[in-house]
């Protein structure tokens, strides 16, 4: 699992270098993670099998035993979260 | 065991829609009939203990408080929640409604305890607190029972709309309030 929140003072991490494993070439700079790798596992592991279930919310509710609006509710907010994530992109934070 | 309590206060975690309206319709149906044989008739919140009733008015009003408090709750959600489904309030609604058929219980079972008290003799205190027993105890277990509904109620329009805080409680006890007021009145003009 990816870490997105500083252990120290609970801010968003960016990405400060990436690496080649086929020939060690390093990138560096200071990059934003993608909305989705700051999402906490739970979160995560909710949107995969959304997706798997080719986004059938009906589907979710019996995979996961819960009901209709539960999961509806779990979608929403992990939407919050991203446009949450998206806004302080924006106002560069 | 803490999945089990939490079926007593929130089952439509894991029951909406209309499963939850199937099972909410018999249990209601179930608390109708033996209401009516306890004499206990209900209507939105209200509870009316020893009036004899027919089976269609016993029926209708219980359903009666039902329509309204649905119609209330979804009209607020679509005026202040997105994405709620009529079945999930209906549904959800219907089965919070389950522990009135304890209520329907008690006055069953204490119904021919509490059936020669007579309400002006009782204004007047002219009985001993023995003669009372019964009345208390179904007072007791009603409030009781009501206070669960009122929770189960909360949680079938917070999971239903996905509303939060202040405005989920508020919104909450506004519904709440014009559908009490609304079943009296629909239910004072029909008899």
């Amino acid at each position: 699992m990816l870490p997105y929140l500083c252990p120290g003072c609970q801010s968003q991490l960016k990405v400060k270098s990436l690496s080649c494993k086929q020939c060690g070439t390093e990138v560096i700079g200071l990059y934003d993670l993608p909305p989705l790798a700051c999402l906490p596992q739970n979160d995560q592991t909710f949107i995969l099998n959304f997706v798997k279930c080719s986004g059938s919310l009906k589907d979710m509710a019996k995979q996961l035993g819960l009901s209709y609006p539960t999961v509806r509710n779990l979608l929403d907010e992990i939407i919050e979260k991203i446009k949450n994530y998206e806004k302080q992109l924006e106002i560069g934070l | 065991m803490k999945n089990n309590w939490k079926l007593v206060y929130n089952p439509f975690e894991k029951v909406a829609g209309w499963k939850a309206f199937g099972i909410g319709i018999v249990i209601l149906s179930i608390t109708t009939i033996i209401g009516y044989f306890g004499n206990t008739v209900f209507y939105a919140l209200e509870i009316k203990i020893g009036s004899s009733v027919t089976w269609s008015t016993a029926f209708f009003v219980q359903f009666l408080g039902l329509a309204v408090t649905v119609v209330i709750m979804y009209a607020t959600a679509l005026l202040f929640a997105k994405h709620t489904r009529f079945q999930d309030i209906l549904g959800t609604v219907t089965l919070a409604k389950y522990p009135l058929l304890l209520v329907a219980l008690v006055g069953l079972a204490l119904g021919k305890s509490m059936a020669p008290l007579d309400a002006e003799k009782l204004i007047k205190m002219e009985y001993t607190f023995f003669d009372l027993i019964p009345l208390i105890l179904f007072g007791v277990a009603t409030i009781i029972f009501v206070v669960w509904e009122i929770a189960l109620l909360y949680n079938a329009f917070r999971v239903s709309t996905n509303l939060k805080g202040l405005k989920c409680a508020l919104l909450f006890i506004a519904v709440l309030l014009i559908s009490e007021i609304v079943t009296l009145v629909l239910v004072s003009s029909i008899y």
